[in-house]
């Protein structure tokens, strides 16, 4: 199953004390398109800054949509891949992993915020997006755990994971792992030869 | 797949039909079917254009080509394969039930952007979905009894009717089944096929009432009663002819009292009038307000009554309305008055999102939506809530909002606790603050100003304002459109407003006409007239100083309409003349952007929109139809399938030849039996199906294979495939021909 799985999204955590409020990402997620700042072909920006518990605004682009969100009252950035990538889907989590980076490391170094925007270097949240292929049982947490602690295991550089699972049984499939040291984002990029 | 996985649960005829749009998507993808026919088909499924899908998008410093990786596969005129696209889900009079909700939120999680709209005809879209996730996202909803058929295109789209009825104090009767059975009837109906453009139904339970907006609607029914021999017999108000769009029309009174059960017979012919005489060339006129216009109303009737008259009779006039006169929406909860703590707020939301139910004990809750939009996970914890506390009785508002009725009023504060929880508590529900928005320059591709930019930037204003404006102003209604369309309603808005351009020294500025005196109550009995236009950074001055001079100046209890004829519109301009004026560009660059999006204002994105649909004829879609089948043929033939193939093949052939026979017969029936000896006599003994060199060769193929009923050898199979493959090509060459003979 997690072989096939091609729809899933990889979220890093922001203070919630400290986010920036959604509508100062509009004005970054447009430069981005203009500028070609990351990974994809950028579309559009979808502002949901009028909501809640979930996307609050959206770099929308075909291959996966980068997201500002708060859904269940942690804010971050996710970027959610919605096109196939080759390859085994250690390969691929990693691939998905570096855009999200990425992107966060751009808005890490973003002038325009009032205050600056800090990722949790020592978290990470994979999300399937895909209910057929991967529905939220333990099962499919189990097989997603092992694949997800591999991959961390290079993230974070071996460190200890702590995993976490979301509880609503209707909700998407969510694993995350916490190690104890943080590590800069550009860090975890080089470990993953971004 | 969920094809296997919820064959069991999706009605055999959905299924069948999701089938057969998955099989016309694979044969566009081949260039098997023509882009026109291709997008019409799938406007009839709901899977409508959106925003830059022509492969274009300024990004503030100019206009860029979006990459997408389609080849030049488009799926309609000018309209990208890969590019994202909006996914319209027709939810009939807005009802829902939960486990509706959740996979409406499981949707947009995996094939949207994670987010619910709800618009103002009670539907829900879906926006940025991909057409290759089409046919799973229709299986999904088929399997929790929801079909996308007729959401778009030139169709009879959702039937709308009141939230409030069955629990209104002022209605007649409830209108629900009547509605259901109406919607249910249109649906897929022959006679509703060839429109030349859309055509929209709404219910009501009363006249004085907007919930139903029948007035706006090219088919209107308010439910009325009248005693005959001492018994209460129940009928329908009938309008016709009403509409917004650019060129508002009032409905038109059809009938005082139509009986219900005339109802669907005179749905029916008023359909075949309409596809009969209504414009089909020019979309700008081709709504059947323009046909009661042309042709008067009084003509008009009488043809409609000429065509019911004539209608042979159909059982399910009647058996769709047997359970109507019995029908009951049964509470999930014993009634029981509201006591108790209540939470802080509690009393104004309560003052403004309860209605209490003409059933004692009872009450209908708005759950107020921002913009109309909800997050999966909020619509996630909508179903738990209207679970818990009133089971199926969930409906969606024309403005935008969602319903929860037959809540126990006991229940009221630990619902209101819930619904804060889930952030979806907001007071305000039906006042000032509570907007109505078109989606605008967000995801139309017709959007000339952003409208729900506005609408946010007004409403985070008004709502911290709550409970604190002056009761005269908190009544009032917002509305607003991105162009003149009107799918905002704009027209029928105490305060209305719909999106406009002007150059300014050489740049576009977003305006916003301002729109002034519409009437919402008495089903919107009267449309606002445009006052002028402002530029969209002002509107919120505007809505301010007009409120402000209406609690000023009011006298008595005066309407706003009212106040807004005895000021009259020279003196509202002149309030408004000085905020005209627009600074030059490198004096107030803000002026140069619109709300929420910070690129440099400009009309080059706007689209050709799909709202009119493609005319596309009875005759295309059953040839596209026909190459669905025998493309399927082929497959089945591959899969080893001999028998399925004949048959498929077989099918294929017949309705190619049921759509040449429309060209002339639009009443054909399905039946094979009548469809062969109706093509022999008006294609093959005529010659008008022969080709030049083949003469009549091709339609020996048919006649042959129903004559000799099936066949299950697989050379025979695989002889009779590509005999149908010939029959189509045929057919589509006299198709031509028939196209190309002076009218």
């Amino acid at each position: 199953m997690v072989e096939r799985l091609q729809r899933f999204g990889l979220k890093l955590f922001v203070d919630a004390d400290a986010a920036v409020s959604p509508h100062a990402y509009i004005p970054v997620f447009h430069r981005w398109i203009q500028t070609g700042a990351v990974d994809g072909l950028l579309i559009d920006v979808a502002d949901y800054a009028h909501l809640t518990d979930g996307p609050r605004v959206v770099l929308v682009a075909h291959e996966g949509n980068y997201g500002i969100d708060d859904s269940g009252g942690r804010p971050g950035l996710v970027y959610t891949r919605k096109q196939p990538l080759d390859g085994p889907f250690a390969d691929r989590l990693s691939t998905v992993c570096r855009t999200l980076l990425g992107a966060a490391r751009l808005l890490e170094m973003e002038q325009s915020f009032d205050t600056p925007v800090t990722f949790h270097g020592n978290a990470i949240e994979l999300i399937t997006n895909d209910r057929l292929l991967a529905p939220n049982t333990d099962e499919t947490a189990r097989a997603i755990e092992t694949a997800l602690l591999a991959f961390a295991t290079t993230l974070f550089d071996g460190q200890a994971c702590e995993v976490g699972r979301n509880t609503g049984e209707d909700d998407r499939l969510a694993l995350n792992v916490t190690v104890p040291q943080a590590a800069p984002l550009a860090t975890l990029l080089q470990r993953l030869g971004g | 797949m969920w094809t296997t996985e919820l064959a069991d649960r999706i009605p055999s005829d959905l299924a069948a039909e999701i089938d057969a749009f998955e099989r016309q998507i694979a044969l566009r993808r081949q260039g098997k079917i023509d882009e026109k026919v291709f997008a019409e088909t799938r406007l009839r499924r709901g899977v409508y254009g959106q925003r830059y899908d022509n492969g274009q998008r300024h990004d503030g410093t100019g206009p860029q080509h979006l990459a997408f990786p389609s080849n030049g596969l488009t799926k309609g005129p000018e309209t990208v394969w890969d590019a994202p696209g909006m996914q319209r889900i027709k939810i009939p009079f807005g009802a829902l039930i939960p486990e509706q909700l959740e996979v409406l939120a499981d949707l947009a999680e995996e094939y949207s952007d994670g987010v619910c709209h709800i618009t103002t005809r009670q539907d829900v879209q879906l926006h940025y979905v991909h057409i290759d996730d089409t046919p799973d996202l229709m299986r999904r909803l088929g399997a929790v009894g929801i079909t996308t058929r007729e959401a778009c295109g030139n169709t009879v789209r959702n039937v709308t009717a009141c939230p409030l009825a069955g629990v209104c104090h002022d209605e007649s009767f409830d209108v629900t089944p009547y509605a259901t059975a109406c919607m249910r009837f249109l649906l897929g109906h022959p006679d509703a096929q060839d429109f030349g453009r859309k055509f929209k139904v709404a219910f009501s339970g009363c006249r004085q009432h907007a919930c139903g907006l029948v007035s706006m609607h090219d088919l209107g029914l308010i439910a009325v009663t009248r005693i005959e021999d001492g018994r209460e017999r129940r009928g329908f108000e009938t309008y016709v002819g009403g509409g917004l769009g650019a060129v508002p029309h009032q409905a038109k009174l059809f009938e005082a009292f139509l009986p219900v059960e005339e109802l669907l017979p005179l749905a029916q012919a008023i359909a075949r009038v309409f596809a009969r005489l209504g414009e089909k060339r020019n979309r700008a006129r081709a709504r059947i307000k323009f046909l009661v216009a042309q042709l008067g109303l009084e003509k008009f009737k009488r043809l409609v009554l000429e065509e019911r008259a004539a209608l042979t009779p159909d059982d399910r006039w009647t058996a769709h309305l047997v359970d109507a006169p019995a029908f009951v929406e049964a509470p999930l909860k014993p009634a029981a008055p509201l006591n108790g703590d209540r939470s802080d707020g509690f009393d104004e939301w309560a003052r403004t999102n309860v209605y209490h139910q003409r059933q004692p004990g009872y009450a209908a809750v708005t759950v107020t939506l921002p913009l109309g939009d909800l997050t999966s996970r909020q619509t996630r914890r909508l179903a738990v809530i209207a679970r818990r506390y009133v089971g199926d009785a969930i409906r969606l508002t024309v403005e935008q909002n969602v319903m929860l009725r037959w809540v126990s009023a006991a229940d009221l504060p630990e619902l209101y606790g819930e619904l804060v929880a889930a952030g979806l508590g907001q007071p305000g529900a039906g006042t000032i603050a509570d907007i109505t928005a078109c989606p605008g320059t967000d995801t139309c591709k017709l959007g000339i100003a952003s409208s729900r930019g506005l609408a946010a930037e007004l409403q985070s204003g008004l709502a911290a304002t709550a409970g604190r404006l002056d009761p005269a102003v908190e009544g009032l209604r917002i509305k607003m459109s991105g162009c003149f369309n009107s799918c905002g309603q704009h027209h029928i808005a105490d305060l209305g407003f719909y999106g406009v351009s002007r150059n300014i020294g050489g740049y576009a500025v977003p305006h916003f006409q301002v729109v002034l005196g519409g009437q919402w109550v008495d089903n919107a009995a009267a449309y606002g007239l445009a006052s002028g236009a402002i530029p969209s950074k002002r509107i919120p001055e505007v809505v301010a100083r007009i409120t402000e001079r209406f609690v000023r100046d009011r006298e008595g209890t005066e309407s706003f309409q009212d106040f807004t004829l005895r000021i009259g519109k020279r003196a509202l301009k002149a309030m408004l003349d000085d905020l005209i004026p627009v600074p030059a560009h490198d004096d107030g660059p803000e002026f140069y952007s619109d709300w929420g999006d910070p690129r440099e204002f400009t009309l080059g994105d706007m689209g050709v929109g799909e709202c009119a649909g493609e005319v596309v004829s009875l005759t295309e879609f059953d040839l596209a139809a026909a190459e669905a089948q025998i493309f399927e043929a082929q497959l089945q033939l591959e899969a080893g399938d001999a028998a399925r193939a004949d048959a498929l093949a077989y099918d294929g052939m017949v309705l190619a030849a049921k759509g040449l026979i429309k060209t002339e017969f639009i009443d054909i029936v399905e039946d094979p039996d009548v469809i062969v000896p109706e093509f022999r006599t008006r294609f093959f003994d005529t010659e008008l199906f022969f080709d030049k060199y083949a003469g009549g060769k091709f339609a020996m193929y048919l006649f042959r294979r129903h004559k000799s009923g099936p066949r299950a050898s697989a050379e025979a199979a695989h002889r009779l495939v590509e005999e149908a493959q010939l029959f189509l090509e045929a057919s589509h060459a006299c198709q031509a021909r028939l196209a190309a003979r002076p009218a």
